[in-house]
């Protein structure tokens, strides 16, 4: 697993690439965390993720919460058809706003 | 041994109504396509093949399970309503001759979990022994509160039979040394406790009521090496996960998806799950393991549980 920070002055997009499971949920909370700490917008890129398992869901939904404070702005994006069937069998997929792809989320954000 | 289900709805018994059974009448005819309806051996057969949830229920009975080792030593946990059916079935046996003994464990007192002991016909019948166990404080007391007349007509004094109560140490070996016992603290309002079975070389492990409130990282990984390697894990399902996660947390109890990441993590053979949220029908209960199943085919590992929804009945051998 491996998280790739990019983006702008008010966006940070996080390119997290492998499995968020149980032995990487932590590090990728940590670095999605700090993706925010600055106070950019967070656009989560999917694209290279391959599974996500319940504790990965409860990374994402941890944010998010965050994201309803007001904290900042969070989109998903790119996810692959197996992790789209993971959150759709968890009921999550409308806790979250999801874009197709990370381009598409940070031309949103950065708008905002 | 043997692990033998008698209770599985979690909270509040829950028989099933009138117009589900109908529902299931509705069905069950209309599938019926070639069955010749005036051969009741065909129907018998025809009705028999149907799935569990269509031709009979889940099971409406509170938490109940039935270990017994093959030298014939009986251990109940739990005295949900289902234990009221397990005590007509004991009476079968030495139990109906005021010659049986058992050991009951409680993995904590929450009603569901005892209601069912005042209607445990076996404890009514001088001669029966009851060694009763429970990591909580005063396990006698709170029994004997659930008998004051307030709560139910008769009083403890009434049951015949010999109740031995016991605090359940960390471990303990029951049986002359047949039956091996290991308690864990489950995440639950009040406290509850896991039970790790051993014994005739298999692992059974009893789970319920259970949340798990860290998914990752040490948390996670003393309830991985708790459950490591056994043959059945008994989980407690009531709640999706995003109920688990969103709409009832700190409710104390877990989800089928989870279940299923610490059965794989844990190289767990059967998972069975449990404890069904009354307010969901069994169709309900269907669609929510049906997609626990998708689940896990969606997981990267290469050995995966097998997955089972527990009902009142299922009797697993090993």
């Amino acid at each position: 697993m491996e998280v790739e920070i990019s983006g702008t002055d008010t966006v940070a997009v996080a390119a997290v690439s492998g499995r968020i499971d149980a032995y990487t949920a932590p590090d990728v909370e940590e670095q999605l965390q700090a993706a925010v700490s600055d106070g950019r917008h967070l656009v989560v890129d999917l694209t290279a993720t391959d599974y996500v398992s319940s504790a990965g869901l409860r990374v994402l939904l941890t944010l998010a919460k965050r994201s309803a404070r007001g904290d900042f702005q969070m989109r998903l994006s790119g996810l692959q058809e197996a992790v789209r069937e993971v959150f759709d069998i968890a009921g999550f997929s409308r806790l979250f706003e999801v874009r197709d792809t990370p381009a598409e989320a940070l031309a949103e954000l950065s708008g905002s | 041994m043997r692990l033998r289900l008698w209770g599985v709805r979690g909270s509040i018994p829950t028989p099933s109504s009138t117009e589900e059974l109908t529902e299931k009448i509705v069905h069950a005819l209309l599938g019926a396509n070639g069955i010749d309806l005036s051969d009741e051996e065909a129907v018998r057969d025809y009705v028999q093949s149907l799935p569990i949830h269509q031709r009979g229920v889940w099971g409406g009975n509170t938490t109940c399970f039935e270990v017994t080792t093959a030298a014939g030593d009986l251990l109940i946990v739990d005295a949900g309503s289902g234990l009221r059916a397990l005590g007509e079935h004991l009476l079968e046996g030495p139990f109906g001759r005021g010659q049986g003994h058992a050991v009951i464990l409680f993995s904590h007192t929450h009603w569901d979990h005892i209601l069912g002991f005042p209607f445990f016909k076996p404890l009514y019948i001088p001669g029966n022994r009851f060694d009763i166990y429970a990591r909580h404080p005063d396990i006698e007391g709170r029994l004997r509160y659930q008998h004051d007349f307030r709560f139910f007509p008769v009083g403890m004094e009434v049951m015949g039979a010999t109740k031995s109560y016991h605090d359940m140490p960390e471990q303990i070996t029951l049986f002359d040394g047949r039956l091996k016992v290991t308690a864990c603290t489950l995440d639950h309002p009040g406290d509850a406790y896991s039970f790790k079975f051993e014994a005739d070389g298999h692992t059974v492990i009893v789970a319920c009521d259970a949340e798990y409130r860290e998914l990752a990282g040490d948390y996670w990984q003393r309830y991985v090496e708790f459950y490591r390697g056994a043959d059945v894990l008994v989980f407690d399902a009531q709640y999706t996960l995003r109920e688990v996660l969103v709409e009832k947390q700190n409710w104390g109890h877990s989800s089928a998806m989870i279940g299923i990441d610490l059965a794989t993590d844990a190289d767990v053979k059967t998972l069975v799950m449990v404890h069904h949220e009354p307010s969901y029908g069994d169709d309900k209960i269907r669609r929510i393991f049906d997609d626990a199943l998708r689940y896990l085919d969606r997981m990267p590992s290469v050995v995966r549980p097998r997955v089972v929804v527990g009902y009142e009945g299922l009797s697993l051998e090993l």
